[in-house]
């Protein structure tokens, strides 16, 4: 049969053990649950951004088919009305480097939009890494609370043992936790106070406890 | 043996261990958690940069193919309209400056989102250093907190330690607490409530006792003088029917019912 204090250092063993095991599995939780909710808002925030490139595509695509529009009706109202070569050439520059600047600008907010998606997206992740952070600080922080409060309890357990154990005059607790020159003096008390108990339990004979009380046991 | 304030030093000493390994702990990973995350966001901030970089290239290169392909066109529109040589090299000058033009407003754009990246990446590692720090100050405010706790947990156990004992009428836990005169008074008090206890245990002897109750201790036999008569003022003869008694602090044996000072073992 393992001792008081051996029986005292197996609980608080295994109760540390089992506050661990419940905040390592809060923690699992809370970390599953916001990854749940990260892997969905990654999975949007990408859906959206992969449609900015075929957008912009089709507006490119479109600026292109505009210009060239364009250019052919220029060509066309150049030849109807008999303009000079220099003066339709000067019409043709116009409309290329208009192209060019919008194409250029085009391209431009398609890389800003999908720099400013990119941006979002990493601010996804750099919300869920500090959630997951957050929710380990407060993990480990109630988890200490919980292992402090826990030494307490155990150590009222022990000292409840050990009284409990007294009072029916077994004292071993009481020298795990004062030592054994100081249970055996509360045991003299105890017998003291508890003469015929003392000697129904075998803890003291007949001749001692005559001695005690000057009568005989019953 | 350890007294009890030796042993309540070392109690405090094992238990207060206890808890800074339980805050130290909580801190290494909270700590880590934290590099942990920051890594991870300067890792994609990084790659996000890298990301925004190749975007701006793509359109840089994507705007020189258009121009390219613009010059190519152009090149055929002036071989089909018998266009001069100065006539083309002109288009060929205006083509390269309107190029050129949304060229330079693409690096302004790149260079801006570059230096956007390059200020959430210092606000991270920023946001990083601060997160460490609060979690260093919460750390000691709790850790102290729990070790101020902790400090009167244990004073307590020491008091109901000492308490404990008194019931035994050990009342040396107390004589630490609050002194060893305070501690004999209690212990004084202690024995004029419980006599017998305390002849019991030895806290007294059976003069002591007598002179407290007048009577001797239960199977106590008292001692005699050379001429046969009991000492003290209390306590029964059971084998020679007599009693002893005191009265006004003299002591008095009777011989059965009877009266007198006569007794003689």
């Amino acid at each position: 049969m393992a001792t008081l204090q051996e029986q005292f250092n197996a609980r608080k063993q295994e109760s540390a053990n089992q506050i661990n095991n419940l905040y390592d599995k809060q923690l699992a939780a809370t970390n599953q649950g916001l990854k749940a909710t990260y892997d969905q808002n990654l999975s949007n925030a990408t859906a959206e951004r992969d449609k900015i490139a075929p957008q912009y595509q089709t507006q490119a695509n479109n600026l292109a088919a505009a210009y060239e529009r364009n250019r052919r009706n220029a060509n066309l109202a150049a030849m109807t009305r008999g303009l000079a070569n220099g003066t339709q050439q000067q019409a043709q520059n116009a409309l290329r480097n208009q192209y060019t600047a919008n194409y250029g600008a085009l391209r431009g907010q398609q890389a800003g939009a999908i720099t400013e998606a990119n941006r979002n997206i990493a601010n996804l992740q750099q919300t869920y890494q500090n959630n997951l952070a957050q929710a380990q600080l407060e993990n480990e922080n109630k988890r200490a609370a919980e292992l402090v409060k826990d030494q307490n309890t155990q150590q009222d357990w022990y000292e409840n043992q050990a009284k409990t154990l007294a009072g029916y005059g077994d004292f071993s607790g009481y020298a795990s936790l004062y030592g054994q020159q100081t249970a055996d003096a509360m045991r003299n008390t105890w017998v003291a106070q508890n003469p015929l108990l003392a000697y129904r339990t075998g803890a003291i004979t007949a001749a001692k406890y005559k001695q005690m009380t000057g009568k005989d046991p019953v | 043996m350890a007294t009890l304030k030796e042993q309540f030093e070392a109690n405090k000493a094992q238990s207060q261990g206890g808890i800074n390994n339980v805050y130290d702990t909580a801190l290494n990973n909270q700590k880590q958690g934290l590099l942990n995350a920051y890594n991870q966001n300067t890792q994609l901030q990084n790659q996000t940069a890298a990301d925004t970089q190749k975007l701006y290239e793509g359109a840089n290169q994507g705007l020189a193919r258009q121009a390219a392909q613009t010059q190519r066109s152009m090149d055929q529109f002036a071989d089909v309209r018998n266009l001069n040589r100065q006539a083309g090299s002109q288009q060929a000058l205006s083509l390269g400056l309107a190029s050129r033009n949304a060229g330079n407003v693409l690096a302004a754009q790149q260079a801006q989102a570059m230096a956007e990246a390059e200020r959430q990446k210092a606000l991270t590692t920023t946001s990083y250093n601060n997160q460490v720090q609060q979690a260093l100050a919460d750390n000691d405010y709790r850790r102290a907190a729990a070790l101020l706790d902790d400090y009167n947990n244990q004073h307590a156990r020491m008091e109901n330690a000492a308490k404990t004992l008194a019931q035994y009428g050990d009342f040396s836990g107390y004589g630490q607490i609050y002194g060893d005169g305070t501690a004999n008074s209690m212990r004084s008090l202690w024995i004029a409530q419980n006599p017998d206890l305390a002849y019991r245990t030895g806290a007294i002897d059976a003069n002591r006792y007598h002179a407290m109750t007048g009577q001797w201790p239960a199977g106590y036999t008292p001692p005699t003088t050379n001429n046969g008569y009991y000492y003290g003022g209390g306590g029964t003869d059971k084998n020679s029917n007599v009693k002893i008694t005191t009265q006004n602090g003299k002591m008095r044996v009777l011989h059965g019912g009877g009266s007198g000072l006569a007794g003689r073992k």
